[in-house]
């Protein structure tokens, strides 16, 4: 035996001490009773009557111990404790009642796991700040070109320049992500680094964790001292966390580099979406670039710029002073920098690039976390409807706990803690699921040349959120039933019978939750459905070309040591192997291919063309081999390709599509017309090709520039594209093999297989609707489980009245029919209240939808006939139970 | 009830708990079946009186309670005798006999 309360109980000691010992007396003189061949209701009411006034014997000896109890000198303490009482009953409780805890918590946790997921995602992305000093002073710097991009990068010069001319920064450092592929002694791989000036780590202050950043000296014109600093993670995951490695060597791009620092836990840059892996000077670019921006122009943007802003200065002032910088620039160089001008951000607000990236994040994740919320909903509607089941059966325990004088309050506390501890076992298992989820996360972003990874941590705000909405769903699903008891007069409830009459005010009020659950799962079907149907509008879009059949695979040699005339060399022969490789038709190099992460822009200049005083002559540019169009399944309406006769010692020639012959030359033919690109050579125009889709699916067309490989500066970066016989699946390999021979030394090259690449090229379009489409299911398989289980414990409670019912004659047949009835009208309500709030937040939908109607009758009728196929499956297994109810049984039990 | 009756019955009631005790620990219920087993339900005390009793005397010390694990394994508060309540129960039933002979005493006289 042991003492449980010492010298001073607390008076919420004492009340659980009276209602253990007298909740132990009734139920062994009930068990006695019951021995000695009373029945259970009989034993019941005898032991009450020999009890006596139960409340007002309780109110006496409270009283009693009132002199003893500890008073309240420590209120807080006293609290705390009487909420670990109540906290161990509930889990009694719990444990009591398995069944209910199980699904409770599967329920719950799923629905806490899609939000914890969600939130992680959009926590990463927009809520958790940039790890880098004060970033409130720091501030992102574009270059802003008249009827050109809003938000552009900046050349070189003129990134010296405003450096060097502006006042209102204390540093502005520049950095430019540059794929490279890095690797110690084994097989190098390719991973997103970061060119930096010299300044940017102390700019942003930054302190790495081991070694140093830059020095001045190593950012001094080019082809510098090669040194890096490697990101946490790579140091952690590539170089298992070698304390060492300060000083020792590593290769980018085949070029050795010392590795001077590992950069500070945590810290992946400046961009909350992609992390970079290194930094290197901006004076290695020869080495660490696997292309080449051009440094002495200024009208090669390729730079990125961050300044910490001095103090005092307010960010206006500092947007206000670069932009008189800008002017007089403007002035000194009219022909580059007439049309600049500059433009000021807050680093939070470009922390996944420009501005609009943000906010095209930030509607997104409005919908995202609107759909997990609802998802947690229709949990928490099945966890309260398995509250009402489990208080009918508890019903008799809450009398007798209330006949024997436990307060109201106390019962209702005791409820309370039992639901706070069901949200916080949820919390717990939901964590766990988004955990696994936000690794799966990872599985929806798109291929990419360049892996990405995204940066989901599990921080305190992760932490904070999930418990925060586990107390939410205490809220929605615990506080009913407590409130219920607070209210009403449970010693009523012992005189009940088990009775059909008694249960039917619950079963209402389990319906309307259905009902509600029906109507949030048709929210989110038809969103998921417009989604999906906006999905594949996009998806049937033409891309402009036909090959569906082939390969696209990069060949940078940009990431090993070549020259221009080596590189030539192994590009003209990687075509020529490829195209004898058994199942290949045709192949073709290309610097861009359409739909791909990345584009040229071309400066031109059209012969006759006189274009307005503020109108940009920018267009997409190609550049390509012989026999392009033809493995592309591009069609040339006018003119002719670009074939083998087009090679550097003759004509310059270009050909154009459709919308940039008709912007340039309207009426006339512009075949054998002059125009000039890049260097100002003037090329005549071939032919013209259809239009096509160059940076989305979704675009409207625009200029497309087309100029023979051959006859352009030389490419580090090309991409092979295959057209194959049949499946090109098995070519891939045979591909690589061919460019493993030629340039041993690269990291394997990120082939793909033609629709994987359109996949690819739909961005994140794909993941948010596969996303979608999951928490969709979801909400129908939460709703449809509960849905089952009101069906099921409503005929449960009238198995007796079935049971007359078929007795006077009812047949069974007409007994399914009404259950399932009721199960249809209960889907019908659900469904119209569903389509009500559809209709209210189409509105929010609208933005991410393409050529679908938020009103799409395809996908709403297919919404609702799953909603009631699945209802009505939801409850037919109940209206068969009711329809094998036993007439007999139904008068025996009379 | 009346006063005077309810006093005589909790002095009564004090020495039947008291006398359920003296063979040794109880919890409230034994008590309450040993009370009903002796009296052969003649008194018609009410549980709830009864642990009003267990409380106020292990109030006043004449009882120690202690919590132990019943056979059902449910938490049980066990009641027994304290050094004061023996002497309380030794001293009750000397009054009780003495009254009752007095009383018995009258009764037969006369």
């Amino acid at each position: 035996m042991r003492s449980i309360h010492p010298n001073r109980p607390t008076e919420d000691e004492v009340s659980a001490a009276l209602d253990a010992e007298i909740e132990f007396h009734l139920e062994e003189c009930v068990r006695e009773l019951v021995e000695a061949g009373l029945s259970p209701e009989k034993a019941e009411r005898e032991a009450k009557q020999r009890f006596g006034d139960a409340r007002r014997y309780r109110r006496g000896l409270e009283r009693m111990h009132r002199g003893t109890v500890s008073r309240l000198n420590n209120r807080g303490w006293a609290l705390a404790h009487g909420a670990w009482l109540d906290l161990r009953y509930g889990l009694r409780s719990l444990v009591q009642h398995k069944t209910f805890t199980i699904a409770a918590v599967l329920s719950l946790s799923l629905g806490i796991g899609a939000n914890a997921t969600i939130f992680s995602l959009v926590n990463s992305l927009l809520i958790r700040p940039l790890a880098v000093h004060d970033p409130g002073t720091l501030v992102s710097v574009f270059t802003s070109v008249t009827g050109g991009q809003d938000y552009g990068n900046t050349s070189y010069l003129d990134y010296l320049d405003y450096k060097e001319r502006n006042e209102a920064f204390t540093g502005l450092a520049a950095y430019a992500f540059a794929p490279m592929a890095l690797g110690g002694t084994e097989q190098a791989r390719v991973m997103l680094g970061q060119l930096v000036s010299w300044d940017y780590f102390e700019v942003i202050g930054v302190t790495p964790r081991l070694g140093r950043g830059f020095l001045p000296e190593e950012d001094e014109g080019f082809g510098g001292p090669t040194v890096v600093v490697l990101s946490h993670t790579t140091w952690q995951e590539q170089f298992s966390s070698d304390e060492d490695i300060v000083g020792s060597t590593v290769r980018i791009n085949d070029h050795p580099f010392t590795v001077v620092g590992v950069g500070p836990e945590g810290f992946t840059g400046l961009n909350a979406g992609v992390g970079a892996a290194a930094w290197a000077p901006l004076s290695t670019l020869e080495q660490a670039l696997p292309y080449t921006p051009n440094t002495e122009s200024r009208v090669d943007p390729w730079l990125q710029l961050v300044g910490r802003v001095k103090p005092g200065i307010g960010v206006g002032e500092a947007r206000a002073g670069l932009q008189v910088t800008a002017q007089v620039m403007a002035v000194e160089y009219p022909e580059s920098n007439g049309n600049k001008s500059l433009v000021v951000e807050e680093l939070d607000r470009t922390r996944l690039g420009i501005p609009s990236a943000s906010e095209d994040a930030r509607r997104l994740s409005t919908v995202l976390m609107g759909v997990v919320l609802l998802v947690l909903m229709i949990a928490c509607f099945n966890v309260a409807n398995l509250q009402v089941a489990k208080a009918t059966a508890r019903r008799r325990e809450i009398a007798i706990r209330h006949s024997l004088g436990a307060s109201r309050w106390r019962i209702a506390r005791h409820l309370l803690a039992e639901s706070v501890l069901l949200s916080l076992l949820a919390a717990a298992v939901g964590l766990l699921l988004a955990l696994w989820a936000s690794d799966a996360l990872q599985l929806l972003l798109p291929r990419s040349e360049v892996p990405v990874e995204l940066n989901i941590a599990f921080d305190g705000r992760v932490l904070g959120f999930t418990l925060l909405l586990a107390l939410l769903a205490t809220v929605v699903f615990g506080l009913a039933p407590a409130l219920q008891v607070l209210r009403r007069n449970q010693l009523d409830s012992l005189k009940d019978s088990v009775g059909a009459s008694q249960g039917s005010g619950k079963i209402g009020l389990q319906h309307s939750l259905v009902v509600a659950q029906v109507a949030l799962s048709l929210v989110l079907l038809s969103s998921a459905g417009l989604f999906v149907s906006s999905l594949s509008n996009t998806i049937a879009l033409d891309p402009g070309f036909e090959l569906r059949n082939g390969i696209v695979a990069p060949f940078n040699l940009g990431y090993g040591q070549y020259t221009e005339e080596e590189g030539r060399e192994l590009q003209r022969r990687l075509l020529e192997q490829t195209t004898t490789l058994p199942g290949v038709r045709s192949a073709t190099l290309a610097a861009f291919v359409p739909l791909g992460q990345i584009h040229g822009h071309h400066d031109i200049w059209i012969e006759g063309y006189e274009p307005a005083p503020d109108e940009l002559m920018l267009v997409k540019r190609n550049m390509v081999s012989a026999g392009y169009f033809e493995t592309m399944g591009i069609t040339v309406l006018q003119g002719r390709a670009i074939d083998d006769r087009d090679r550097e010692d003759t004509e310059r020639v270009a050909m154009i599509n459709e919308t940039m012959a008709r912007r340039y030359w309207p009426d006339r033919d512009p075949i054998g017309r002059t125009l000039s690109a890049d260097l100002g050579v003037p090329r005549s125009v071939i032919g013209v090709i259809e239009d096509g889709k160059y940076a989305s699916l979704r675009e409207s067309p625009e200029s497309y520039l087309v100029i023979p490989l051959s006859q352009s500066e030389y490419l580090e970066r090309v991409n092979l594209v295959v057209r194959t016989v049949g499946d090109a699946r098995p070519v891939i390999p045979v591909a690589l093999s061919t460019t493993r021979q030629l340039a041993p030394g690269l990291p394997q090259s990120a082939a793909m297989t033609i629709p994987e690449y359109l996949d690819y090229s739909l961005g994140a379009l794909k993941g948010s609707a596969v996303l979608l489409s999951a928490f969709g299911l979801l909400a129908l398989v939460l709703a449809t489980v509960g849905f089952y289980g009101v069906m099921s414990y409503a005929v449960s409670r009238r198995t007796r009245e079935f049971g007359v019912r078929i007795a006077l004659g009812a047949t069974r047949r007409s007994i399914l029919r009404a259950v399932l009835r009721r199960g249809f009208v209960t889907t019908l309500i659900g469904t119209v209240v569903g389509v009500a709030l559809a209709l209210a937040t189409t509105r929010l939908l609208a933005g991410i939808l393409y050529d679908v109607n938020a009103l799409d009758p395809t996908v709403f009728s297919l919404v609702l006939a799953i909603l009631f196929a699945t209802g009505q499956l939801a409850c037919y297994l109940p209206a068969r139970a009711a329809s094998k109810a036993d007439p007999v049984a139904a008068f025996r039990s009379e | 009830m009346g006063t005077d009756e309810g006093r005589l019955l909790q002095g009564t009631l004090d020495v039947l708990v008291l006398k359920a005790l003296m063979a040794g620990p109880r919890h409230g219920y034994a008590v309450s079946t040993w009370i009903r087993d002796k009296t052969g339900g003649a008194l018609d005390i009410e549980d709830g009186a009864l642990y009003t009793a267990l409380h106020r005397l292990e109030k006043r010390q004449l009882l120690a309670a202690e919590w132990g694990i019943s056979d059902t394994n449910r938490k049980v508060k066990v009641y027994q005798l304290t050094d004061a309540g023996q002497r309380q129960l030794e001293k009750r039933s000397r009054i009780w006999n003495e009254y009752a002979d007095a009383v018995s005493r009258v009764l037969e006289s006369g």
